[in-house]
């Protein structure tokens, strides 16, 4: 399945840089930084990031996908998160409008929903959510043959090895994370949220819900809670990240600790020629929860080196690590350093 | 972050003290109904909400602003730094990067990250708050020269000027905050190399214990 690029400029062998948008304002920013596909979502639990104050209304949707074509752009929907049982129709009215307003594809995690968008809107571009968690070969044909999915956005769980071999199986195309927050839970599967505030990102739309979460700053430092529990306490001057509970930090053996993981952000941007050689379609910077300013640095900052890849210059690393959670960087499971 | 960095806008703030903020008070309201008429999205955007209200602590001005916003508008009220008001959220920053934060150059999630700012109280409202912020395109500068009404052009010119000459001063200031600090600064690198040594030589001992005591004899 050869991917058509709707600028004829760009050459469909080069990467693709799908990057994040949570406002009107931040997909224009991505454009015109260079984005050669911007995704975002519908204002309600049909996505993976329905935060307060954030994402697209019908109207602002029809807006950012016009400006988006005009600048040879696309635009993907992510209606990521899976319907709940008697209450298909916010996710259904979901692909129905993608389509009507133009967007280029729609992401999908409930393989219900994939088949409602295959038989009710089969001319928009079908992908894989990485919250459906298809990692292997076999899955990700079976999806592809059965609804015809285009592409499928790899969990954050495999190397590139992995990935490579993977792709030698497949004529789906892959696209995997870049650059941004990290899960440490195999996608689509995680209910720490839902622990302690009973809401979750696979029916929610939310992770740690911010109506769920309280900073307390004393003497002690700065107390990140959630759901009424202290989950991490940062130090006066110490970066502090997201309140969520896989990043926060427990005693445990008395031992204070970073449990599950660190506050961290994966940044692949030098490692982006091993990324290619691995076959992948497209490159996803995660991050539509963050300001404009976050996505035209760190659009330009890949998309600079997208082109010098394509030009086979040496990948200068970009001054992003600002942007980085917690201020650390890792390449996550794309190099394993662990067993 | 409650301590203001060293900065022109501090020293500025510290000169002014002495003006009520009733003094500014026109200006906030005539600036807020011009956010109103040119980013009407950005109230949209709040209006699940219900009604809230913020205090914005600019850490290095002598003022509180408190931003009232209901029923898809919004109005602001300057205050003297010890007033106190009822309100969901307080959100603390240093004036540049709530301009930042205005005007989209600055992401809210990195200033977080490193505390540069901070707040209490409602986290849905201050999230939300700073979505629809970010996503209302503002143009702060024209914004404020706007309110000017025949005399905008050469308000704007005259607030980049003023603009462009605190970032010089800053420049300068930055240099001098580090010549002050640096013999504290050396001292403090010395202390923190001593004690990473210290941690390091405790979990050699912890360990050497945990063995012994796993394996007495």
């Amino acid at each position: 399945m050869t991917r058509v690029a709707r600028d004829p400029s760009r050459p469909v062998t080069s990467l693709e840089l799908v990057c994040p948008a949570g406002t009107p304002a931040a997909l224009r920013t991505a454009v015109d930084a260079g984005a050669h596909t911007v995704y975002c979502g519908f204002r309600d639990e049909t996505n993976a990031r329905n935060f307060p104050g954030l994402n697209f209304s019908r109207e602002e949707l029809r807006a950012g996908v016009d400006y988006a074509h005009e600048r040879g752009s696309d635009v993907i929907v992510a209606i990521n998160t899976f319907p709940t049982a008697g209450n298909l129709d916010p996710w259904h009215r979901a692909v129905d409008d993608a389509a009507k307003m133009g967007a280029d594809a729609v992401i999908l995690a409930d393989i219900g929903l994939v088949e409602y968008a295959q038989k009710n809107q089969p001319q928009i571009r079908r992908h894989l959510s990485v919250q459906a968690a298809a990692s292997t070969p076999e899955g990700i044909n079976y999806y592809a043959r059965n609804f015809g999915i285009a592409r499928v956005v790899l969990p954050r769980v495999l190397t590139l090895p992995e990935i490579k071999e993977l792709n030698r199986h497949t004529d789906v195309e892959t696209e995997v994370f870049v650059f941004g927050g990290l899960c440490v839970m195999a996608e689509g599967r995680c209910s720490l949220s839902s622990y302690v505030t009973g809401q979750s990102p696979n029916k929610n739309g939310v992770c740690s819900p911010a109506s769920h979460v309280e900073y307390e700053e004393s003497g002690r430092g700065l107390a990140s809670k959630l759901g009424g529990f202290t989950i991490n306490r940062f130090a006066d001057g110490e970066p502090a990240g997201y309140p969520t509970l896989c990043k926060g930090r427990f005693t445990a053996n008395d031992k204070l600790s970073y449990l599950f993981e660190e506050p961290v952000s994966l940044n692949l941007l030098t490692m982006l020629p091993d990324v290619a050689d691995a076959g992948v379609t497209a490159l996803k910077i995660e991050g539509r929860q963050r300001g404009r300013a976050y996505v035209e640095k760190v659009v330009k900052a890949f998309r600079g080196a997208v082109d010098a890849l394509e030009r086979g210059e040496t990948l200068d690393a970009a001054a992003i690590a600002d942007l980085t959670e917690g201020g650390q960087e890792t390449a996550g499971a794309y190099r394993k350093a662990w067993h | 972050m409650s301590t203001p960095p060293f900065s022109p806008v501090l020293l500025g703030g510290l000169l002014l003290r002495a003006i009520p903020p009733d003094v500014f008070q026109p200006l906030a309201e005539r600036l807020a109904r011009r956010l109103q008429t040119r980013h009407p999205a950005l109230f949209e955007r709040l209006t699940p909400l219900g009604p809230k209200r913020f205090l914005v602590d600019v850490v290095d001005l002598p003022w509180l602003f408190l931003l009232h916003i209901a029923d898809g508008e919004g109005t602001v009220q300057v205050l003297k730094k010890t007033d106190t008001a009822e309100v969901d959220a307080t959100i603390r920053a240093p004036l540049k990067v709530l301009f930042g934060l205005l005007d989209g150059s600055i992401d809210g999630d990195a200033m977080f990250f490193t505390r540069d700012l901070s707040y209490e109280g409602d986290t849905e409202a201050v999230v939300a708050l700073r979505n629809a912020l970010d996503g209302a395109d503002i143009d702060f500068l024209e914004d404020i020269s706007s309110t000017f009404g025949p005399l905008s052009g050469p308000a704007r010119v005259i607030a980049e000027v003023v603009l462009k000459a605190i970032g010089h001063v800053e420049s300068d200031m930055t240099i001098l905050g580090d010549s002050l600090v640096q013999p504290v600064a050396r001292r403090t690198e010395a202390q923190a190399r001593r004690i990473d040594e210290l941690e390091e030589r405790c979990g050699r001992l912890e360990k050497t214990l945990r063995r012994i005591k796993s394996n007495p004899t």
